[in-house]
């Protein structure tokens, strides 16, 4: 045990994990290349263990960043209790050392924790929602006929999952016929599942999850809606492709659709205007800004900012940066990408610890390396 | 100081600063105002800029001899016949002629637009071909071929920029045009045929038409202070079929030198250049300024002769070396520190024309790099006194200039910025500091070639000369460390104030970040005691790959945030380098019995 511990809190051990860390690091980047930035980084750097395809067995070869992280940890803080002892002569040593377990621990904590979504609106839109890019919902939609909506919403999890899908609130249950990650949608009348709205000339085939970064998974689902005494309304096509509006009762009140997850925010933020600029006699855009105005339903005081380039808007825990733009149609919408990390701050304070850790151990080492070199020279 | 201790690096300023002196008759054509790619440059820039684009260096060989690229430019524009026999597109591929048989199985030679007339057909469809495919996809040959379509095309259009090129007498036409236009216009409302609709029609497609293919713009806004799109020069001119619009007063002034220059009557071309600089000093002083020294910027050619001069000092320490000359080691010394002065002035030229930190894009950092290895050079020099830090920080100077030249081949070297970078403090901060972690990583890494070749081949190499060289090799590693971590965290911060990330994964990210752990592993490995001398050094020659890779070769893989220019021949390149330096590893491996130096 005692063995153990001295190995967890050596040196040798801290070589091995940072070898470990550099090797996953170059094949991750290099796995980037086909797999899309995104899900490299899932695969090498936020998992455990990494899995190679041999023969058509996952086997593990590498431990996964993640692992990786709990361990230079446990390295570091078992070094703490054993050698890195605080005291006057390595003190820059110490706070490097000690600042490197805090942006690990603040690295795991943002990887578990943090979540980003985006906003996209044109000028004069108003929104009350954030959406996820990579992930969807099923939702179905209460007209409240007071002008309010009640919105029922299952996961993507659920939905790919579940074979019915019920909620307390919702007079019907969902029966899922058949739902697809990422699909292909042909007009075939023959193979289609759906007997109402827009989907029954439409037969949706799988197609492998897409990971190029810039490109999104068209989820879809063929879905059977049954009423209290379990007799079938029907069956509709949904996909996040579509954006039509497609009710599943006589009286209009409920509609049902797949789109990305909402997050939805107590207030709405609205774009007054947004500008953006080129270089003189070029395509090469230089400058975009949203000038927004964010607003409580109820009568809570709002207000307005600029949000441009390297100059964020940090609100209720959520920080809206300004991404990009689209433009379709002659429409510009803005793009805000939304980050909510509660653990934002760490990495500044660990690496204000850290450098000046390495700051004060380098000059150190400096002045003492040019004494010396002095001394001899005199002698 | 003597006298003759000055003498050096006197020579060496008056090599530098030698065309300072020599005026020609083009040098008030060279600094007119235009504007391109988003920024007002001299004119004299557009030729450097192009030339290099379609034939990989700046002098044009003639029949008659080298001429400079402002007056390739001005021939392309007054005399196109001419110009058209000018051996200047780069082939750089031996199967694009290989039909034509051995003469044209070479691996890099130019030929005239002439010539690629004579295959235009088959060079188009080759392209178009080409085109159809995306460009990370693409095998060299059709790479080649859609870069050469784009050079035929940018020839084209320079040819076209200023006048249309049938145009005999260029002021004259201007002036019919603006003649037939009342009378013009009015037959036209009457749907009359007449002498003079028929000139304005056929001059208004011929001006259209340069209008259309301008390159650059030569007609600024009228307030200075109003940045803002400038004006072709055929729009100008059209522009007075709208009878409220005056003629823009550099308009005849322009087309008279063009006359000028095309009539071979040089005083009167110098007169006319003479006038548009008048009307610039007047109304656009500021502008006037900025393209002057831009254009004597380019004319002294300071990384070129510093390129130069950097070679000398590798030789002087080299047969200061052989023939133990300490002379020869002081004035390399003397030598190498004038480099440094010039290397700083130009730099903050750049960095004053551009009015942006040193660093805004690959070209710049490998300036930079070099720039950061000359100081680091110069301190070690002053440290030992024996030329290693002179030769280092000259062969990494060499190099890096080498590489920029190669980065410059896509374009002006000023770019503008994409919105994302466009921060001075980011700029000044973060790619600064980590532009500077490579140039540490390489430094350590030369030293140990010093170790490995110095020890394997000669017999210079004894303990004391180890030990210290293994001190210097470990310090620049930690300089190193240090660098290459605050640069890193500075970009995370930079990337969590515009996009919320403090670290994304992106590539170039994981680039600085293998770096940050290679050079820790070789602080910790001696620690643990798994290294000593000979491992250090080993582990710090492979350092220049992870430093290469680090730098461009995450620009190869084409993802991500940082991924801008870079192609294929850079990627020969890279995996040479890095064969090299697996070269020097394996020999730093083999056991030091058989190494020339060490033996007892």
């Amino acid at each position: 045990m005692k063995k153990a511990l001295k190995f967890l809190g050596s040196l040798e051990f801290s070589v091995i994990n940072l070898t470990l860390l550099f090797i996953v690091t170059f094949l991750g980047t290099l796995a980037q290349v086909k797999l899309g930035i995104y899900h490299a980084t899932e695969l090498y750097f936020g998992s455990l263990f990494i899995f190679w395809n041999v023969l058509g067995l996952k086997i593990p070869v590498l431990p996964g960043g993640f692992l990786i992280g709990i361990l230079m940890t446990i390295n570091l803080i078992a070094a703490h209790k054993t050698k890195l002892v605080f005291n006057r002569q390595k003190i820059g040593i110490w706070l490097i050392h000690f600042g490197v377990i805090l942006l690990l621990l603040g690295a795991g904590l943002t990887h578990l924790m943090a979540i980003e979504t985006q906003l996209k609106f044109k000028e004069g839109e108003s929104v009350n929602y954030t959406y996820y890019t990579r992930e969807v919902e099923l939702v179905v939609i209460q007209n409240l006929k007071n002008g309010k909506d009640h919105v029922i919403s299952f996961s993507q999890d659920q939905l790919l999952n579940q074979n019915t899908l019920t909620h307390p609130d919702l007079p019907f249950t969902l029966h899922v016929k058949k739902a697809l990650l990422n699909s292909e949608l042909y007009f075939d009348s023959e193979l289609s599942q759906a007997t109402n709205g827009f989907g029954q000339e439409i037969y949706i085939k799988t197609r492998k999850p897409e990971t190029e970064d810039n490109k999104r998974n068209i989820t879809s689902a063929y879905i059977q809606v049954l009423d209290e005494k379990n007799k079938s309304l029907g069956t509709w096509l949904l996909s996040s492709a579509f954006k039509y509006t497609q009710y599943i009762d006589k009286d209009q009140l409920f509609r049902i659709e797949i789109r990305q997850r909402r997050d939805y925010t107590p207030f709405y933020i609205t774009l007054n205007k947004f500008t953006h600029q080129r270089y003189p006699g070029t395509d090469i855009p230089h400058h975009y800004e949203s000038d927004i105005t964010i607003t409580y339903p109820d009568s809570k005081a709002g207000f307005s900012d600029r949000i441009y380039m390297n100059h964020p808007l940090r609100y209720e825990g959520k920080t809206y940066y300004q991404a990009s733009f689209s433009e379709a149609k002659n429409v510009t919408s803005s793009i805000l990408q939304v980050v909510e990390n509660p653990s934002w701050l760490m990495p500044y304070i660990s690496c204000l610890i850290i450098s000046l850790g390495l700051i004060i151990h380098f000059a150190t080492m400096l002045i003492k390396f040019l004494r010396r070199n002095a001394q001899k020279e005199n002698s | 100081m003597k006298l003759r201790q000055l003498i050096a690096p006197l020579l060496v300023l008056a090599f530098v600063i030698s065309p300072l002196f020599q005026s020609t008759s083009l040098d008030y054509y060279s600094q007119i105002p235009v504007q391109e790619g988003g920024r007002v440059k001299p004119i004299d820039s557009i030729a450097r800029n192009y030339l290099i684009m379609i034939q990989g260096k700046q002098s044009v060989k003639t029949k008659d001899g080298k001429i400079s690229p402002i007056e390739w430019l001005l021939q392309v524009q007054t005399n196109p016949e001419k110009t058209d026999s000018y051996e200047i597109f780069l082939i750089e591929n031996p199967q694009v002629f290989s039909f034509l048989g051995d003469q044209y199985y070479k691996q890099k030679y130019r030929v005239s637009f002439n010539h690629l007339l004579k295959y235009q057909k088959y060079i188009m469809a080759q392209a178009e071909q080409a085109e159809q495919i995306e460009a990370n996809k693409r095998n060299p040959l059709q790479e080649e071929f859609v870069t050469l379509k784009n050079r035929m095309i940018i020839y084209s259009k320079l040819k076209n920029t200023i006048s249309f090129e049938l145009s005999e007498n260029f002021s004259k036409d201007i002036q019919t045009f603006q003649n037939s236009i009342p009378s013009g216009l009015n037959d036209l409302e009457n749907k009359r045929s007449s002498e003079e609709l028929y000139q304005l029609n056929f001059l208004f497609k011929q001006f259209k038409v340069t209008a259309d293919n301008a390159i650059f713009a030569m007609i600024p806004p009228e307030d200075e202070a109003k940045i803002g799109d400038w004006q072709e020069l055929g729009n100008a001119i059209l522009a007075s079929l709208n009878p409220n619009t005056p003629p823009h007063p550099l308009i005849p002034l322009i087309a008279t030198a063009r006359d000028e220059f095309k009539a071979e009557n040089m005083s009167a071309f110098t007169a006319a250049t003479k006038e548009i600089h008048d009307y610039y000093k007047k109304s656009h002083p500021k502008i006037l300024r900025h393209t002057k020294l831009e254009q004597r910027f380019n004319q002294l050619e300071l990384f070129f002769k510093s390129y130069l001069l950097y070679i000398l000092c590798i030789l002087g320490i080299l047969f200061s070396w052989i023939f133990g000359n300490s002379q020869i080691r002081s004035n390399t010394h003397r030598i190498f520190t004038t480099i440094t002065v010039i290397y700083t002035i130009a730099i903050l030229l750049r960095m004053i024309l551009q009015g942006r930190p040193p660093v805004t894009n690959l070209y710049s950092s490998a300036i930079f790099v070099g720039y950061i290895a000359i100081l680091l050079a110069e301190f070690i020099e002053r440290l030992e006194k024996n030329g290693i830090g002179i030769l280092i920080g000259s062969i990494i100077g060499a190099f890096s200039l080498i590489i920029a030249h190669f980065l410059s081949l896509s374009g002006d070297t000023l770019e503008m910025m994409q919105a994302v970078l466009d921060s001075n403090f980011w700029l000044s901060t973060h790619v600064i500091i980590i532009t500077m972690g490579y140039s540490a990583v390489f430094f350590a890494g030369l030293l140990a070639h010093i170790y490995i070749l110095g020890g394997f081949l000669t017999k210079h190499i004894n303990k004391e000369r180890a030990k210290r060289l293994t001190k210097l090799c470990y310090g620049t590693i930690g300089t190193a460390l240090l660098l290459s971590f605050i640069g890193t965290v500075l970009g995370g911060i930079w990337g969590d104030q515009s996009w919320g990330r403090f670290w994304g994964w992106d590539p170039k990210e994981n680039g600085a970040m293998l770096i940050v752990l290679w050079t820790a592993i070789i602080l910790h490995a001696r620690l643990v005691g798994w290294v000593k001398e000979r491992g250090i050094m080993v582990m710090a020659v492979f350092g220049n790959i992870v430093c290469s890779f680090s730098w461009f070769g995450v620009n190869l893989l084409g993802i991500g945030l940082h991924s801008y220019g870079f192609t294929e021949k850079g990627f020969i390149w890279l995996i040479s380098f890095c064969a090299s330096q697996i070269i020097v590893i394996l020999i730093g491996l083999v056991p030091q019995k058989i190494w020339t130096s060490f033996k007892p």
